[in-house]
């Protein structure tokens, strides 16, 4: 009662509610929602800390005093010293800025290969879920051939053909890496069409071009940018793979796989020069895993809560 | 222009079956008729799964139809061309069910509002459409600020207006109201079907209003069709179809909705009508004849036709002949 | 009456990524022996965590309870069972209905089989007995040849029999509190119908309790003995069914009434909306939960809360317009006698 005692003729006057300013309460934006994914997220934040590492060490190697492709005979697979940091291969020439180098050649495929093989998938993906009947089971049962022959092998045959080069080790890799996300844009296109803004889209006389492009596309995003992650990953495996069995970028240029190709021979002498191209291409992939599960939970609204 | 004779909907014999996947042909709209004028209302009611949404969007050509027909301004809305269709377009427009699903969760409120504007060229330049979206989003009660948010920013019935908003925005004169009520909570269904009044009155609309809730259907609808398992079982006026239902299922679907009003429970003869609505293959006879409590032979031999029972009263059984 | 279960004082908090979701904001309410209260709110007002908690369902984490809390079963606060204890208390004393009877039974058992386990874990019939147990159930809760059907799977039967399966269920062991948790959203209106009945009889049969949950006036009415009106995890209003729909006392129940058109009238001019939106329970309005749409806010109510005020025997609610100092607001007009249904 005390309390109420308190409470004088003032409190008791009626308020006008369209005055008052209504607290208005924000939910948070995808963009937000990653933001707080990567602050709580302890390993979101190292896996995106190496990545960025890796990218700048790539882009920067120019910045290192030795030439990746001088050759010093006198001083043949050095162990790391403060000189030459990752010490020396067969040839003498500086393994920490071939490594660098490396780097280079290898996100260059992995992002480039990505770019082509997402472009392909999503457009050979929305257009067989959206048409739909048998334009839709047709598309998909020519993907199912495909990836029923082991790519890899594909992939190997076919470089024998051609001169093996940066340029085409990237269209390869990037034509026959598109399946998976075919895949995935199709089954989310199928589902996207049942919805019912798609339905007020088509009553609204919009037609189909626009339909995809406008509410299609915009959210398959999510999708595509999970997949694409782990396609980056897998390019990258690939042209190590690759590289490795010597089908991909040609001596002297290095890239990780090449690297771990030419240090097999050694790799009873000198195993660090297996360990920093395979470590590298360890922390890429695994980074790029860790992100790809954060985007994933960042952009997807029903783990929200 | 439109007088009593020339109704703006006329759907005549509309028919549309699906076939399943063991070939079995489910008749989800079997041979319904009714009418529409210009700035009435038409509610058309009936249980889950009876074909009242696959009707309305049957209706106003989102779906194909099987057969019948079904004119709008005496034009068939099936057979019209790309271009025509397009006019239509502008003149006919729907409000969904689901206030999640009907908006495009990757989009800002003023580009889903301004969807049809663009599609329909209906504004000269940027200006003039932002603009035109702010009008359209104060006539809904939201506030213009709103304009630049995304969808997951709102509530329930929030959304609905902003799905309310975006079928305004080609200027229509017929709305296809798709249950637009049953995904909210009671305080706001009672604002949507407010709003839905007022614009009507201010725009002359005309609406088809499907929904599963018959007290809110008495208040918003001139005439009202009440649908079983795709057929059309009765046809009236508001009044006269509530005050008396002649149909054995309309009776019982009244009967068997509660009032909140224990004394006015207490004192109600209910009828309880047994088993359960299912949309499945069948033959002739009539499609409430399994569970209709004074079914007759004929009932299950014999697809009753339509009759009239009152002026403007119409039902589809066999114990008015 | 006896009081079967007390809520005291209940407050359950969820952790989110968005922050902390006050569902339930001290909540108390009894039920009695064979009573049937029913509460009553909007979506998010907090009704069906009140109910998982009540049944030990919750999950902790994402979800906390409050220390203060207490849920009285009997004598015994149910947080303080042992493993025992718990076991005799769900599916035994206690037992739950679920909105969604498809989710909640399982797909790959047979409903006998389903049905069976509840007795085999509460019970020590012999086999031969619960097979009989079991068809008797089946067929009190209306399922037509319970023998061969009990061999079905749940995606076999139709919605309204599968919420009269969940029933059976729930009935098994014969339950000293039932928990139905909006047993008839899904539903038809005409199964609807039907299920309530048979929710009706079975507690005119036995000595159940029941409990619930529901976002319809116009079930409650029918069935519910006390109704506890819940907004933005609070109890605005409680007392008896004629309390609550012919004297209500709190502005949210006088809106939540007048929003509902009847079936039984002709239309109105303008049905009476509540303005606003449910409130965010991650940042609830200071003060009355309501205030943000209460026609009549005051200043206090912006800034305190309004203590519960006893009207008549069981019939309380919170709102500061029952202070002494507050300008009298007549209520708008209510139901006063019954009308009939015109046929």
């Amino acid at each position: 009662m005390t309390e109420k005692q308190e409470l004088t003729q003032q409190d008791f006057l009626p308020v006008n509610q369209a005055e008052i300013a209504q607290e208005e309460t924000y939910q948070r934006g995808a963009f937000e929602n990653l933001k707080q994914s990567f602050r709580s997220n302890m390993m979101a934040k190292v896996a995106l800390g190496v990545l960025i590492l890796l990218v700048l060490s790539a882009i920067l190697a120019p910045l290192s005093p030795y030439d990746p492709d001088a050759i010093d005979a006198k001083n043949k697979l050095a162990l790391p010293s403060a000189q030459h940091l990752f010490g020396t291969d067969e040839m003498g020439r500086d393994y920490f800025t071939r490594a660098l180098y490396g780097g280079q050649i290898s996100l260059l495929v992995g992002l480039t290969s990505m770019c082509i093989s997402t472009t392909i998938g999503v457009l050979y993906g929305t257009i067989s879920g959206y048409v739909g009947g048998k334009v839709d089971t047709c598309l998909m049962r020519l993907v199912d051939i495909l990836m029923s022959i082991p790519s890899f092998l594909l992939i190997v045959i076919i470089n024998t053909f051609f001169t093996p080069s940066v340029t085409t080790l990237i269209l390869v890799i990037g034509m026959f890496t598109w399946q998976g996300v075919a895949r995935i844009t199709r089954a989310q296109t199928l589902s996207l069409k049942k919805r019912d803004f798609i339905l007020a889209a088509r009553a609204l006389g919009v037609n189909h071009r626009t339909i995809i492009l406008r509410h299609i596309v915009p959210n398959l995003v999510n999708q595509v940018m999970v997949a694409a992650s782990v396609t980056i990953a897998n390019a990258i495996m690939l042209e190590s793979s690759l590289s490795f069995l010597g089908y991909g970028v040609s001596v002297p240029t290095a890239s990780w796989g090449s690297m771990l190709q030419s240090a097999q021979k050694y790799v009873l002498d000198r195993p660090m020069l297996a360990v920093f191209p395979g470590v590298f291409i360890l922390l890429t992939i695994l980074s790029l895993n860790i992100l790809s599960d954060v985007l994933r939970e960042a952009l997807n609204p029903k783990l929200n809560k | 222009m439109e007088t009593e004779n020339h109704p703006l909907l006329e759907v005549s014999h509309l028919k549309k079956y699906f076939q399943t996947k063991n070939k079995s042909v489910i008749k989800a709209v079997d041979d319904v008729s009714f009418t529409i004028s210009q700035g009435e209302t038409l509610g058309l009611v009936g249980e889950s799964g009876c074909g009242k949404t696959t009707c309305g969007r049957t209706c106003i050509g989102l779906y194909p139809k099987t057969d019948g027909q079904v004119l709008y301004r005496g034009k068939d809305v099936h057979a019209i061309g790309e271009r025509q269709r397009k006019a239509f377009t502008k003149q006919v427009q729907v409000i969904f069910q689901d206030p999640y699903s009907s908006l495009d969760p990757k989009m800002r409120v003023q580009d889903i509002v301004a969807e049809g504007i663009l599609s329909h060229n209906l504004a000269p330049d940027r200006a003039a459409r932002q603009e035109m979206v702010a009008t359209l989003l104060e006539q809904v009660g939201l506030r213009q600020e709103h304009a630049t948010r995304y969808v997951h920013e709102f509530s329930g019935g929030q959304r609905q207006r902003i799905g309310i908003a975006r079928a305004l925005a080609v200027d229509p004169e017929f709305i296809l109201c798709d249950e637009p009520i049953s995904a909210l909570d009671v305080s706001i269904q009672a604002q949507i079907v407010n709003l839905l009044q007022q614009l009507q009155e201010q725009r002359g609309l005309t609406y088809l209003f499907i929904a599963h809730d018959l007290a809110m259907v008495r208040h918003i609808s001139n005439r009202v069709a009440v649908m079983y398992l795709g057929r059309l079982v009765e046809l009236s006026e508001t009044e006269e179809l509530y005050s008396h239902p002649a149909h054995p299922y309309t009776q019982a679907l009244l009967a068997a909705i509660p009032i909140a009003d224990p004394l006015a429970e207490r004192q109600r003869q209910r009828q309880i009508l047994a088993g359960e609505a299912i949309l499945q293959a069948r033959g002739e006879g009539c499609v409430f004849a399994g569970r209709c409590p004074r079914a007759t032979q004929r009932c299950r031999q014999e697809t009753p036709s339509v009759r009239q029972v009152a002026p403007h009263h119409f039902v589809a059984c066999h114990l008015y002949d | 009456m006896d009081t079967l279960l007390r809520v005291n004082n209940l407050s359950v908090f969820y952790d989110t990524y968005a922050g902390t979701v006050q569902a339930v904001r001290g909540v108390s309410f009894s039920v009695g022996k064979g009573e049937v209260v029913a509460i009553v709110g909007e979506s998010g007002c907090g009704k069906t965590v009140t109910a998982k908690t009540v049944m030990g369902l919750l999950r902790c984490p994402p979800a906390r309870i409050a220390p203060e809390s207490q849920v009285l079963f009997g004598e015994k606060n149910i947080y303080q069972f042992t493993q025992e204890e718990w076991q005799r208390y769900r599916g035994g004393d206690c037992a739950m209905i679920f909105q969604d009877a498809l989710a909640a039974l399982n797909p790959t058992l047979t409903v006998g089989r389903q049905v069976e386990e509840a007795l085999l874990l509460h019970t020590s019939l012999s086999d031969e007995e619960r097979k009989r147990e079991v068809v008797r159930l089946l067929e009190s809760v209306g399922i037509p040849q319970p023998q061969a059907r009990m061999k079905q799977y749940p995606h076999e039967f139709s919605g309204g029999q599968r919420q009269r399966i969940m029933i059976a269920m729930a009935l098994a062991c014969r339950p000293k509190l039932l928990i139905a948790d909006e047993p008839t959203t899904s539903l038809d209106v005409t199964v609807q119908a039907q299920i309530l009945d048979l929710i009706q009889r079975r507690r005119q049969e036995g000595e159940t309790a029941v409990l619930l949950i529901t976002h319809d006036l116009g079930i409650v009415a029918n069935i519910a003995d006390r109704l506890v009106v819940m907004y933005g995890g609070k109890v605005m209003e409680t007392g008896s069914c004629m309390d609550i729909f012919y004297r209500p006392k709190h502005p949210y129940t006088w809106a939540l009434l007048r929003a509902v058109p009847r079936i039984d009238r002709k239309s109105q001019e303008k049905l009476t909306s509540i303005p606003g939106a449910p409130p965010d329970l991650i940042h609830p309005p200071q003060g009355c939960a309501f205030h943000p749409r209460c026609p009549y806010c005051m200043e206090v109510c912006r800034h305190r809360q309004p203590d519960a005020v006893q009207v008549d025997e069981g019939h309380s609610y919170s709102c500061w317009l029952s202070h002494p100092l507050a300008p009298k607001i007549d209520p708008p007009v209510m139901e006063k006698e019954a009308v009939t249904y015109g046929d």
